[in-house]
């Protein structure tokens, strides 16, 4: 066989497993678009599409639940805690990075050690800890604990590292205060890791369900990922709404990637190529 | 100095976060200050709460409620920790059956929940008849440990079979045939095609979903009164051994697809794959909701008895109220908790929402429960429920229910296997090691509780 065709043909393969693959992963997601335009009647009885399109679940989405509440209180929650978690990520990072103190080493594993502790095991003295500063059933008590990711502050002075100690020196002789050194010239190098950053922080706090789950009592306060489950109940599931819902509540996530996808691309892969 | 120095992807976060929280502090939630605190699961109870609390209130002055609605799945790790922590303790809450055994672990003066026994016993000039004798005696022991009672029952949950009228007169089967469940098998031999049609919606994964109610039917259990394990007695070998061969082998009659509710199940009952479900009270407004096309071809029928003469029911799922130990005014909760489970017109409510009947059986003759159903081709079926509300088994529990039920859902997959390879050969002596192998890890784990 010709190398040219035996090209072709292996393009022709891996375009056909490409689609293949594609397919399988689209399939659920057509499904709950699909499961969105059918009315009560039709929502089980037909696997995909039904024949009459109904815009009745969106219609109830908003109107027999207060969904504009949970989505505000998702979007509020999520947004505040992926600014908070960057400003004190990026600052311990930056320490972490450039300065050298006594016990710095033992402070990076003990840091590091925590990520082996999964989040369920301090969750009942988390919780007190909440009970007693009055933050049970609060938005702050879902911000707080998400102040700090010791993930956020590894990937912050992994990409502070980079930043040539010269440029932090020629700061300071100019007379550059070590905050402003941070605010105005580590921060700006280091954006493309702030986008990255910021995509994984959002959908973190995004799609958290566990600990809100627990700390949310008032379904004014509930997130999204909380109120889509109360959805499915012991007696009936709103199926349809549940459905709308959740391709609603996607699409701020969606968005937000097809924003920053290149600031997102570009945050994964600095520092991949040394030159 | 730059004002944002984060980049754009940052910034705009920031704006929608400032905006979100505008909005929020625009559209502020009422806020008041409350004598009770009350935690639901249940959606349905809640919505059916908040209707009904003006009015208590409204007899009660100064009196405040808050109604929360706690997800079912965080309701018992967050009331457990509450409860030992003594943090953020609600004053009345709803727990489900499943469970509430758990809740139970300790020595009695521990357990969270105040003994309800002396209120439900207690009779007086004006009330001659005790709420105990008034209620469905069965659903206090699921909520009762060491003779004494932590909660009111929320419901009876008598099981029938829901089956399809229209597919059942085609094959010519005959619901009234069909008295016991030897008649029922019979039948459903006929009419099985494997791969086709089954006669009745059984798992051969979950106990849960079959084989626990016809283990309840035939007056078995997990625990006895006592709280030992009962798993493996007599009546659990045999029921075992009755139900396996219906769901494996060469000719099996049942068939899980789809679980409670689902597409897969919808589609299956709809196109005839599934004849026959088990059908308590709760799942009657699912399957309405669930298969809507099916209105008019579907009826209910009693369970077929286990022996001409016994009970022609079973008892799947529930729910109870209990007022914690932390709660302040243990009278007002007192009256609330009967407000909510004896009030006729909550229970009027409640029946029309949910179609589930009460336990208490003073609201058994309101007109509610004698309307037909047009679904169900005007069957009466509140009536029906009614009627099989007395003959609800009993199902003692145990702080090692959950261990117990996870136990015998093992049992009966081993069990399954074991009959797909060598058939009856040597059955019945496997089912009874296999049983007894389980209860035996249910009493290691209880022996392991000093209490």
């Amino acid at each position: 066989m010709r190398p040219q065709r035996r090209t072709s043909l292996s393009r022709a393969l891996i375009v056909i497993l490409l689609l293949v693959s594609a397919v399988v992963a689209l399939t659920p997601l057509v499904w709950l678009v699909a499961a969105t335009t059918k009315g009560p009647d039709d929502l089980f009885h037909y696997t995909f599409f039904a024949p009459r399109f109904s815009a009745q679940n969106y219609h109830d989405l908003f109107t027999k639940v207060p969904f504009l509440r949970y989505l505000t209180n998702s979007l509020f929650v999520t947004g505040a805690t992926v600014i908070v978690q960057l400003f004190f990520s990026s600052l311990a990072g930056f320490a972490l990075a450039k300065y050298e103190f006594v016990g710095k080493k033992v402070v990076m594993v003990i840091m590091l050690t925590t990520l082996l502790i999964p989040g369920q095991v301090v969750m009942a003295p988390l919780y007190e800890q909440l009970y007693h500063l009055g933050l049970v059933d609060t938005r702050l008590g879902l911000i707080i604990p998400g102040a700090v990711s010791v993930f956020g502050i590894f990937l912050f002075r992994q990409s502070i590292l980079q930043v040539p100690d010269e440029l932090l020196q020629a700061a300071r002789l100019d007379g550059c205060s070590e905050f402003r050194i941070y605010w105005d010239i580590v921060m700006p190098v280091t954006r493309p890791m702030i986008g990255a950053f910021c995509l994984i922080s959002f959908m973190a706090a995004w799609n958290n369900f566990l600990w809100p789950q627990i700390l949310l009592h008032h379904d004014d306060k509930f997130t999204l990922p909380i109120a889509l489950n109360q959805m499915i109940g012991i007696y009936g599931n709103q199926y349809g709404m549940l459905m709308a819902g959740t391709l609603v509540s996607v699409l701020p996530v969606a968005i937000l990637f097809l924003v920053l996808q290149r600031e997102f691309v570009a945050g994964l892969t600095a520092g991949a190529v040394k030159g | 100095m730059n004002l944002f120095p984060f980049g754009k992807a940052a910034l705009s976060i920031f704006v929608l976060t400032l905006l979100a929280g505008l909005w929020l502090v625009a559209q502020p939630a009422p806020h008041k200050t409350t004598t009770l605190t009350y935690w639901t699961f249940a959606k349905p109870h809640y919505e059916a709460y908040q209707k009904a609390l003006p009015a208590f209130e409204k007899a009660h002055p100064g009196v405040t409620v808050d109604l929360e609605l706690v997800s079912n799945t965080a309701l018992a790790s967050r009331l457990q920790a509450a409860l030992l922590a003594n943090v953020d303790v609600p004053d009345l809450c709803e727990v489900e059956i499943g469970q509430a055994g758990s809740l139970f672990r300790g020595p009695q003066k521990d357990i969270g929940f105040s003994d309800l026994t002396d209120r439900l016993m207690q009779t007086d000039a004006s009330h001659p008849v005790s709420l105990y004798n008034q209620m469905v005696k069965a659903r206090f022991s699921p909520y009762t440990s060491r003779g004494r009672i932590y909660g009111l029952p929320h419901d009876v949950h008598p099981i029938q079979l829901a089956y399809r009228r229209d597919l059942f007169a085609k094959l010519g089967i005959d619901p009234n045939s069909l008295k016991t469940w030897d008649e029922f098998v019979a039948a459903g031999r006929r009419v099985t095609v494997p791969g086709e049609r089954y006669m009745i919606q059984f798992s051969d994964s979950d106990a849960g979903l079959g084989m626990e109610a016809c283990l309840l039917q035939r007056g078995g259990g997990y625990f006895d009164p006592q709280g030992h394990c009962i798993m493996d007695n007599e009546t659990a070998v045999q029921a075992m051994h009755w139900y396996v061969p219906l769901v494996a082998g060469k000719h099996p009659i049942g068939k899980d697809i789809g679980g409670v509710s689902s597409q897969f199940l919808t589609q299956a009952v709809e196109n005839g794959y599934l004849l026959c479900m088990l059908c308590p009270d709760w799942r009657c407004k699912l399957i309405e909701e669930d298969m809507p096309r099916l209105k008019g071809k579907m009826a209910l029928m009693d369970l077929p008895a286990a022996a001409p003469g016994g009970p022609v029911t079973s008892t799947w799922g529930g729910t109870m109220l209990g007022i914690t130990k932390h709660c302040k005014n243990q009278e007002l909760a007192w009256e609330l908790a009967k407000y909510f489970y004896t009030d006729p017109a909550q229970l009027e409510e409640r029946y029309r929402t949910l179609e589930i009947i009460p336990p208490f059986k003073g609201a058994w003759n309101l007109p509610v429960f004698q309307e037909p159903h047009p679904y169900w081709q005007d069957q009466k079926i509140g009536a029906r429920y009614i009627a099989l509300g007395p003959q609800v088994p009993f199902q003692y529990t145990s702080p090692a229910i959950v261990t117990a039920k996870n136990k015998l859902s093992e049992a009966m997959v081993a069990c399954i296997q074991y009959y797909n390879i060598h058939g009856e050969t040597g059955f019945e002596p496997f089912i009874r090691a296999r049983l007894g192998r389980s209860a035996n890890e249910v009493r290691a784990l209880l022996n392991r509780d000093p209490y």
